[in-house]
């Protein structure tokens, strides 16, 4: 499979406009091409951005979206007979609008995968036109915003052996919120020159 | 610049001040003059700060004259959120949930010549940031404990314009960078609070204790303990212990509190964009305890801190 081809129906998934065969393609590419997966992580990360819906770095969706597509009714892959366009085209929304679904609680239920944590992939993203000098260089995918995404699998990676087998506790969890805050607002105070610390802080939205 | 009422010497020391800085410096010089631009300048701005899962935009106004540094701090986007501090002290704050007034005590001056025993100081080149000539300065670890930074610094004023976070795998953590500024004298007007900045209210007393039996075993090399205090975080709740230690650079925060009804906590590892938390509990005479370490260190190393705790639970739950 051509990787262009594959990025096009991963963008069209992403958007939630890829019909059934895309996603399938685009699955099993993914399942042997950690590049590719690594892609399709930070294009999730990049949307959640963009879209503010909360981020879980340990959810990937591929596992999810393929598990609900194996519960799906095999009835939905049947090609659709030719003289009855229309209908098909019906039947192919209803298909978009099942997977599209299926992705959105795939985001909620927060699926847990094992990150093998690949350098992020996927460089033709961020066509290297800076000349800027950084230690960054060796890694144009780096330089794009897009990077902090690609951070959140290696962030994962780096987590695994602790993260714990179920979520934390609501009391844990609160105190984690507030320490977190804390600390960033501490940090803040200090009568440091730099403005990092502030900026940290003021990126926790309140609860 | 006001007129002419300036001595011949403070002409002389303008003229330093405002001369484009020499380019034989080395990176430990340019750090001392991002120092030194602090107290010095007068600017506004803005700057975007990024991190995974948050983009925020933020306007700054930086007064500094004979009577110190104040400055008024708000975020542009979202909810808003505004403070003002006068030389460090904060003067009025809005919607941070939790501003304790604590300041943790850990060394905060950056020293360019002891920074320089654990991070490796490089001058990368020059390029542009908000408009403006920079220099750009790779700090880069010495040991694995702590991330690399990259800061670019104005040609002119030596003030930072952006920093970059980066970690041992190269990936970027977080950026910071101001897109505009404007190095002007500031009316008191644009250090105004707006409505939404709150006076803080009288903080409670923080206790001073021996925390000797909270201390961990190890703790990455040139990071140095702030004074340990003990203090409530929220109304009706236990006292919470929290210390800070800091390389002069980097930061983490030690917490400290007892698991008692309803405080079920188990060893944990958590990431927020560069800060990472991770959490272990402790048993000390029969009494369980939750040590929390939040910092921007890589999470080996904050495993590595709350492993040391010398009494950690961690054989016994297996």
């Amino acid at each position: 499979m051509r990787s262009e081809v594959l990025q096009e129906s991963l963008s069209a998934l992403m958007d939630n406009e890829a019909d059934e065969l895309e996603v399938r393609r685009v699955l099993q590419a993914a399942e042997q091409d950690p590049a590719l997966r690594s892609t399709w992580s930070r294009y999730q990360v990049a949307r959640a951005v963009m879209h503010k819906e909360p981020w879980q770095g340990a959810v990937d969706l591929s596992a999810g979206i393929a598990a609900a597509l194996r519960d799906e009714p095999e009835l939905q892959m049947a090609p659709a007979p030719a003289d009855v366009k229309p209908v098909s085209t019906i039947w192919r929304n209803l298909g978009r609008v099942a997977v599209a679904a299926s992705v959105t609680l795939a985001v909620l239920v927060g699926v847990r995968m094992v990150n093998q944590g690949d350098a992020p992939g996927g460089a033709q993203m961020t066509a290297g036109t800076m000349t800027a000098p950084s230690m960054l260089q060796a890694n144009p995918a780096a330089r794009s915003g897009a990077v902090l995404a690609g951070y959140s699998q290696a962030g994962n990676a780096g987590a695994e052996p602790l993260a714990p087998a179920q979520a934390p506790s609501a009391w844990h969890e609160q105190r984690i919120g507030r320490y977190l805050r804390e600390h960033a607002e501490s940090s803040a105070q200090m009568a440091s020159p730099q403005l990092i610390p502030y900026a940290r802080a003021a990126s926790m939205e309140g609860r | 610049m006001v007129g002419c009422r300036c001595s011949l010497s403070g002409l002389t020391l303008a003229a330093l001040l405002i001369s484009p800085l020499v380019q034989a410096r080395d990176a430990g010089q340019w750090l001392q003059g991002m120092v030194d631009a602090s107290g010095q300048q007068s600017y506004s701005g803005s700057f975007v700060y990024e991190r995974s899962g948050s983009f925020s935009t933020h306007h700054i106004w930086h007064r500094a004259d004979g009577d110190g540094v104040t400055e008024r701090m708000l975020r542009a986007d979202g909810e808003p959120q505004e403070w003002v501090r006068r030389d460090g002290q904060i003067q009025c704050a809005s919607s941070f949930a939790a501003v304790s007034g604590w300041r943790g005590e850990a060394p905060a001056t950056l020293n360019p010549a002891q920074l320089q025993r654990w991070y490796a100081l490089e001058v990368l080149g020059t390029t542009r940031v908000a408009d403006r000539p920079v220099t750009v300065i790779a700090m880069k670890p010495r040991d694995a404990f702590r991330y690399a930074y990259e800061l670019y610094l104005d040609d002119q004023t030596g003030m930072l314009l952006k920093s970059l976070l980066i970690n041992e795998r190269n990936v970027l953590l977080e950026r910071f960078q101001f897109t505009d500024v404007q190095f002007a004298e500031l009316t008191d007007e644009q250090l105004e609070p707006g409505a939404s900045c709150l006076t803080l209210a009288e903080h409670p007393l923080e206790k001073r204790v021996d925390t000797s039996g909270w201390v961990p075993g190890w703790i990455p090399p040139g990071f140095v303990a702030g004074e340990p205090v003990v203090r409530t975080l929220a109304v009706n709740e236990p006292q919470v212990m929290s210390q800070a230690f800091s390389d002069g650079l980097a930061r983490f925060t030690l917490f400290v509190e007892p698991l008692g009804d309803g405080a079920l906590a188990e060893d944990l590892l958590a990431q927020l964009g560069p800060t990472v938390a991770v959490s272990r509990r402790l048993q000390v005479e029969g009494v369980g305890y939750l040590a929390t370490i939040v910092g921007e260190i890589p999470p080996a190393t904050a495993e590595r801190i709350a492993a040391s705790f010398p009494f950690a639970t961690a054989e016994m739950a297996q």
